[in-house]
């Protein structure tokens, strides 16, 4: 613990010249706002974590402050200002010209569109419940267009990579110098492994009915264990991101806020 | 059509595109151009409202199947090449199907931007009726609602802040030191920004108990997925590398080193079989998005 | 004690150790990630293909080449994003490359971004980059779908619903193709929509939160992506390259920033992941040895 508050910055909440800062006038405006700043992001941050000793009140209160401002924030962030602003209102009335800007004109039958859209607030009507549908089917039917060329642009090349050259035209151990052209023998077997991968895992998942042949039925064995491999591999990189970002939270309340060690 | 997306080119005032002036708003055309609209739109809606229950749904999937056939259209159409050698694609009443894309996606931001608006509105009624009628724990609605409407305030003075540092009518420096923008500072990066990371981290914990708890290795298909997790993991954290970093990495023993490994599993083995999945959720998804279109899918048009 | 009451103290430890309060793993893992915050362990780094591949298209870039980058974070994965996105903003200011930043999946990241930029804009090396000379903010634009499909269309028009299409970043640029990259830092599957829409007008690099990755290398092996930068250790490689191309040791450049939190956070996220792997250990042992308790008695 020494060894710690030797490393801390000289400036850390637990050294007396820090408080006798707070407390001289011509400094603590200084140190004041983000001193207090920092302390309610640090105390909202341990509400939070106060969830992991138990469910408690506190938590609740810290909670729906969180949903409440998240909520409050994509009414301007969300709704406001990228759309009815900036995509509806704009071009809908258009701006008079200055002495430095051209005028620009107002395409009036955008104000055909908000209607439509606010048909979709009569889902709490049970009489016109129905008119709901039309915005929605319009946002759906647009999706589902996209999927065709979606489809194409990206499987296709998937699909491509998946068939791969296997028959070596060299036969040494793989090399960086090596031309390109060159398939070595390694390079062949890594090939097929993909491939044979590709071909059993999708076998696994296509064939969802009961299959009598043997040569099914380990195949589907088979694509179930290389899928284990797939599956290990999101699970130690889920670890990954879950952990870094609590290691970037105790970074935030130790040093940030309590200045106990060098930054970065 | 690109000029219903304005202030690309100043194009000539025309029957879609009204003159904006500084004369009175009452007397200009563009104003009662949008107030016709609204209105007509209004009187669409009362009839529509009105439509015998065996034409809804024949409305509802036309609307759904003209839209999907929109973007497919691209397919369908021919295309050619302009004077300039752009890609034109002949569309109704000779505009440019390119030009037109543009449009239809202004068109669906707006009306997601009005869905997403519908979602806000369900928070608030839950919320807003359990304050009203004052229910068990109506505190946390009350918190709920006060956080939202000091975030609504703050975010739409900065945003007319913004408005005014874009028009030129303050510098960016004065605007930072007004009482607007210092509460939406510290609303949104000093509170919810710092909620938002520490809400996020707490997963941390739960798979950590889970990992302890529920990970048993049984099975063969639990050990292959433990041990590629582990491999996986040593290859992206530098202690871990360290152990092997003195084998040389272009001779034969450079297979062995951690890296190698955890890079070998990763391209050769995770990567076709999560490709095999995924082709998979494709097709699923293609073939979901033609029973959208064609009006089969539960809950979209048919009940 | 007798053999029967030897074996029972046993079985006691073994399931004292299998109904352990979660909240004693929770502790440890706050100390440990604690510890190694205030003191970490360094390491030297051995840099990923993957990230190597995107830095070495982006640092060959010429002076005044203009990317897109679509800053997809906000501090909900800042512990991975940050790192990324500060890392790569050294790199492009360094290399004086210009940018248009967008954002589609929250509308939180712009304020991010900026925040972030503007930092690193006031450090040496900068080159004292300024906003709509240098790089621009389109800002967030919601439903992504429509949003990349209008960009890869007719990137000029696009942006002019935003205003931006005559600021001097945009000089040169009349479709997506003239732009030499796409950037995406992300934390969530907006990358999807670059894929399906993208037409090959210009290469997509990733800079991704980890838990994407293992659904992305598909994409980056295809040749799809130019570059894929995967969670803290991805912004420790870019560190670590950034360092290599502009090292300290070097007069004109001790005093550039070239570490932040990518290197930071790699001890404690290594000493973390070792916590896990025991306590799966610990739990599977202690399963196994009641069971065989078990078959004995």
């Amino acid at each position: 613990m020494i060894d710690l508050l030797a490393q801390a910055q000289p400036d850390n909440v637990f050294t007396r010249a820090w408080w006798d800062a707070l407390v001289t006038r011509e400094e603590s405006w200084q140190i004041l706002p983000t001193a207090f700043k920092f302390t309610v992001a640090a105390i909202l941050t341990v509400g939070l974590y106060s969830l992991l000793y138990r469910e408690n009140r506190f938590y609740r209160f810290v909670e729906h402050l969180f949903i409440g401002l998240a909520t409050g924030f994509s009414v301007v962030g969300i709704v406001w200002e990228p759309v009815l602003h900036q995509k509806w209102w704009v071009p809908m009335v258009g701006a008079a010209g200055t002495d430095e800007t051209a005028m620009k004109l107002a395409y009036w039958p955008w104000a055909v569109v908000l209607p439509i859209g606010v048909l979709a607030f009569f889902v709490f009507s049970k009489k016109h419940g129905w008119l709901s549908r039309i915005p929605i089917g319009i946002i759906l039917g647009l999706w589902a267009g996209q999927q065709f060329n979606a489809f194409q642009n990206r499987y296709l090349p998937q699909l491509a990579d998946s068939a791969r050259p296997f028959i070596p035209n060299q036969f040494t151990l793989s090399s960086r110098l090596d031309p390109s052209g060159t398939l070595t023998v390694p390079d062949a077997i890594n090939n097929l492994i993909v491939m044979a991968t590709f071909i059993v895992v999708l076998s696994y998942f296509l064939y969802s009915f009961e299959q009598q042949s043997k040569l099914f039925q380990r195949s589907a064995i088979a694509g179930r264990w290389l899928l284990m491999v797939g599956f290990g591999a999101i699970f130690g990189t889920t670890m990954m991101t879950r952990f870094s970002l609590f290691i970037d939270r105790a970074y935030f309340l130790l040093i940030e806020w309590l200045k106990l060690g060098p930054i970065a | 059509m690109n000029w219903l997306i304005a202030q690309v080119e100043s194009p000539e005032p025309g029957f879609w595109g009204l003159p904006h002036t500084d004369a009175p708003l009452l007397t200009q055309g563009f104003f009662w151009a949008i107030v016709g609209s609204l209105v007509g739109m209004v009187v669409v809606i009362f009839f529509l409202a009105r439509v015998p229950s065996n034409f809804r749904r024949p409305i509802a999937v036309a609307f759904v199947f003209l839209a999907g056939m929109f973007y497919v259209l691209e397919w369908v159409l021919p295309r050619g090449k302009d004077m300039s050698g752009e890609t034109v694609i002949p569309f109704l009443f000779g505009s440019n199907y390119e030009d037109a894309v543009p449009v239809v996606a202004n068109l669906s931001q707006i009306i997601f931007g009005l869905l997403l608006a519908l979602g806000i509105l369900s928070i608030f009624r839950v919320h807003f009726g359990r304050l009203f009628r004052l229910e068990k724990d109506w505190f946390f609605s009350f918190v709920l609602l006060g956080s939202m409407a000091v975030m609504i305030v703050f975010g739409l003075m900065n945003w007319s802040l913004d408005q005014a540092v874009a028009r030129e009518a303050i510098t960016s420096e004065q605007a930072s030191r007004t009482i607007a923008a210092q509460g939406f500072q510290f609303v949104f990066f000093d509170m919810l920004q710092n909620l938002d990371a520490a809400m996020f981290s707490l997963i941390a914990f739960f798979i950590l108990s889970a990992a302890y708890r529920a990970f048993r290795i049984k099975s063969i298909e639990a050990t292959i997925m433990m041990a590629t997790a582990l491999v996986v993991l040593m290859s992206f954290i530098p202690i871990f590398l360290a152990i092997t970093n003195w084998l040389p990495a272009d001779q034969f023993v450079g297979n062995f080193r951690v890296d190698t490994i955890g890079d070998w599993i990763l391209d050769t083995i995770n990567a076709p079989a999560l490709r095999a999945i995924d082709l998979g959720l494709g097709l699923g998804i293609l073939a979901m998005a033609i029973r959208i279109m064609l009006g089969l899918e539960r809950g979209v048009s048919v009940d | 004690m007798t053999n029967a009451e030897e074996t029972k103290a046993e079985s006691r430890f073994w399931l004292t150790l299998q109904a352990l309060d979660r909240r004693w793993l929770y502790l440890i893992l706050v100390l440990i990630v604690s510890w190694l915050v205030l003191q970490p362990i360094e390491a030297p780094n051995v840099v990923s293909t993957r990230s190597e591949a995107l830095y070495d298209y982006l640092s060959g870039l010429d002076e005044g080449d203009v990317v897109l980058v679509e800053s997809n974070w906000t501090n909900s994965t800042r512990g991975e994003s940050r790192g990324q996105f500060q890392a790569l903003m050294r790199l492009l200011m360094r290399k004086k490359i210009k940018f248009v930043i967008t954002a589609i999946a929250d509308p939180q990241a712009p304020n991010i971004a900026r925040e972030v930029i503007e930092s690193i804009a006031k450090e040496p090396g900068s080159n004292n980059y300024q906003e709509n000379v240098d790089w621009v903010m389109a800002g967030y634009f919601p439903n992504g779908e429509n949003h990349v499909m209008s960009m890869v269309n007719d990137v000029r028009k696009e942006l002019a619903t935003k205003g931006i299409e005559d600021s001097p970043v945009m000089e040169g640029i009349n479709d997506l193709s003239d732009m030499k990259a796409i950037i995406n830092v992300t934390a969530s599957a907006t990358i999807l929509i670059w894929y399906e829409r993208i037409r090959n007008k210009a290469p997509i690099g990733l800079m991704c939160t980890a838990v994407m990755s293992a659904e992305n290398i598909p994409y980056f092996v295809a040749g799809q992506l130019e570059g894929l930068v995967i969670g803290a250790k991805g912004g420790f490689d870019f560190e670590t390259l950034l360092a290599e191309e502009f090292p300290d040791t070097n007069p004109e450049f001790s005093e550039y920033t070239n570490f932040e939190s990518g290197r930071r956070y790699m001890s404690p996220l290594a000493f973390a992941l070792m916590l896990l792997v025991l306590s799966v250990v610990a739990g599977n042992v202690a399963m196994y040895m009641l069971r065989r308790g078990g078959e004995r008695s």
